[in-house]
């Protein structure tokens, strides 16, 4: 492995050996495909899932293909961020400037069986990706929690399942082809680089605009889902040991109940399918009916929540992965999310449930995860296992006090926020979290040295003006 | 306490009861693409990811009984909609690129009683 100066040396004089190519040689890969002016649709608003982010840009650039990615990026002019699906609640794409969707690169590129590896574009979406992957007999080695997101963007903000020995998405990363602002195509992978791909695995899009990436696959594989529910307390006794027995554990604080949702999920044999319709969505709105009904009296609602809750049966599904991970979320929201030391999480975990608890409006679940270590510079699970705590409020009623007052208490735990998750640290409080933060920003400065790739979030972030 | 007790079924429903509901055929709503090969491309990449999930509270693709008060509203109105974004739908529906013809033929696809099973 490359020592982390020698390589930023290399990088500064832009000929490293992860494979630098020029522009017109990425324009040579796809001839046929001439940028034009037309690629740029009108420009429309756009806003995030939640509503809660928005801008109006001034182009949009929807590139059908690698070669018209760079031609366009060379080309254009000012701040430029990239778009996925618009799930991130930070404002990490607001510009004034031109938004990049790669909705047009989307794709399967090739599959290689044997390596158990795949070459995908970075706007295929997850949900595509793992139905692709299904129709090969091939998998993702764990999905997060919703799949509407493209690969690019969940991968860019160090989107996450749970799974005590299951990193992140972005740790199954083999490589990735990122075109910068100047439109220089960089084919980074990780046997040439692993210095390299482990600063741009993460990237939350300052680095350039990645085409595709080369990501580890595993044949495909069946899973029971058990879910019970189970007084909070008890439950996070046994955390730790559920967390250990099970490929994947989760559990859900149901604010206000005493009670708490357990989620397991095991790799089983494959057999009939049995998928029973989700209930989540009813059970929110039980969740705020009670909120409704008896805010204003805690111990009445929660003597009314436990009489109830207390009769629920245990609900079991089986299928394949892909269909039992990820799900779809009807119901907006916006969120913050923070991972803590593993061995922190639980006791951080009561802290959060009991300051939630002192604000009767909150009703929705809390949700708990485990997340493996990685490698990646800007991980949130950089070199650390972790527990993650994530918790959300109704799109359309208050969220400050995700911010003002969960935001203590994660700082006490050494939290690490999500990219893509209300947070409030500065470049001060991250750089003292992440001990390769100033490789990163050295890095982004050779890449885009105008800052071209920045918004005002991520000024803030990296300490840097932005165009 | 009577009022109470839609949300002690409900509850009830979140562990036990739910099975008892007719399940839409996973395999069928999965199948299903418009036969023109571009819009298929734009679906399968934007709206499949939600009108074919049972668990999205999306009117499902050929789910004739759940288009028909929405269609009521009329195709402009549906289209509005999508370019809006409405309820957990975002603005656009998945599909930057879609034009108002591509998100009516989208719909029209969806919607559609020859995909109903």
């Amino acid at each position: 492995m490359k020592d982390r100066r020698d390589w930023l040396k290399s990088a500064a004089a832009l000929g490293l050996g992860a494979g630098l190519t020029s522009r017109a040689a990425a324009q040579a890969g796809s001839a046929t495909t001439a940028p034009t002016a037309a690629s740029a649709a009108p420009a429309r608003p756009w806003q995030n899932w939640s509503g809660l982010q928005r801008c109006q840009p001034s182009q949009w650039l929807q590139p059908a293909d690698e070669a018209e990615l760079a031609s366009q990026l060379a080309r254009s002019q000012g701040p430029l961020r990239s778009v996925g699906a618009g799930h991130s609640f930070s404002p990490l794409v607001p510009t004034e400037g031109t938004l990049v969707s790669l909705d047009r690169l989307s794709g399967v590129v090739a599959v290689d069986v044997k390596r158990q590896q795949v070459r995908v574009r970075a706007g295929t979406r997850l949900g595509q990706l793992a139905r692709a992957l299904d129709a090969q007999g091939l998998a993702l080695h764990n999905q997060p929690d919703i799949d509407v997101q493209t690969l690019g963007g969940a991968l860019a903000t160090g989107t996450h399942g749970t799974g005590q020995a299951l990193p992140a998405l972005h740790a199954e990363l083999q490589g990735l082809r990122l075109i910068t602002p100047r439109g220089e195509l960089l084919d980074i992978s990780r046997e040439r680089d692993a210095e390299l791909l482990a600063a741009a695995q993460v990237s939350l899009g300052a680095l350039g605009v990645v085409s595709e990436f080369t990501l580890g696959v595993r044949p495909r594989f069946m899973l029971r889902r058990k879910v019970w529910l189970e007084p909070t307390e008890a439950l996070l006794e046994r955390a730790p040991e559920l967390a250990r027995t099970h490929r994947h554990f989760e559990l859900y604080v149901l604010p206000f109940t005493g009670y708490s949702a357990a989620i397991t999920h095991a790799e089983v044999a494959p057999g009939s399918t049995e998928h029973p319709a989700s209930a989540d969505e009813d059970v929110l709105a039980d969740l705020r009916r009670l909120r409704d009904w008896l805010g204003r009296w805690p111990e009445l609602r929660r003597w009314t929540a436990a009489k109830l809750v207390g009769l629920a049966k245990p609900e079991s599904a089986l299928d394949w992965s892909w269909r039992l991970l990820s799900t779809v979320r009807p119901t907006r929201f916006n969120e913050s999310e923070y991972h803590v030391p593993r061995e922190q999480g639980l006791s951080c975990l009561r802290e959060i449930i009991a300051t939630l608890e002192r604000r009767n409006e909150v009703f929705f679940p809390i949700e708990f995860r485990y997340v493996k270590g990685d490698e990646a510079w800007l991980s949130p699970f950089h070199r650390r296992d972790s527990c993650s705590i994530a918790c959300h409020a109704a799109h359309d009623e208050a969220h400050d006090y995700l911010l003002r007052e969960l935001g203590p208490v994660f700082r006490r735990h050494a939290g690490r926020p999500h990219w893509g998750k209300l947070h409030d640290l500065d470049r001060a409080a991250l750089q003292a979290l992440y001990p390769r933060f100033a490789d990163f920003e050295q890095l982004r400065q050779r890449l885009d040295p105008q800052g071209r790739l920045l918004n005002k979030h991520l000024a803030r972030i990296f300490g840097a003006a932005h165009a | 306490m009577r009022r109470f007790r839609p949300v002690l079924l409900a509850l009830l429903g979140l562990l036990a009861a739910c099975s008892a509901e007719r399940e839409p055929d996973r395999a069928q709503l999965e199948a299903r693409r418009p036969a023109d090969a571009r819009l298929a491309a734009l679906y399968e990449r934007s709206c499949l990811l939600c009108h074919a999930r049972p668990e999205s509270g999306a009117p499902l693709t050929g789910q004739a009984s759940a288009w028909a008060p929405r269609l009521a509203r009329g195709l402009d109105a549906l289209v509005a909609s999508s370019r809006q974004g409405l309820g957990g739908m975002p603005a656009m529906g998945l599909c930057a690129e879609c034009s108002d013809a591509d998100l009516r033929a989208l719909i029209e696809f969806m919607s559609s009683k020859e995909n109903t099973p």
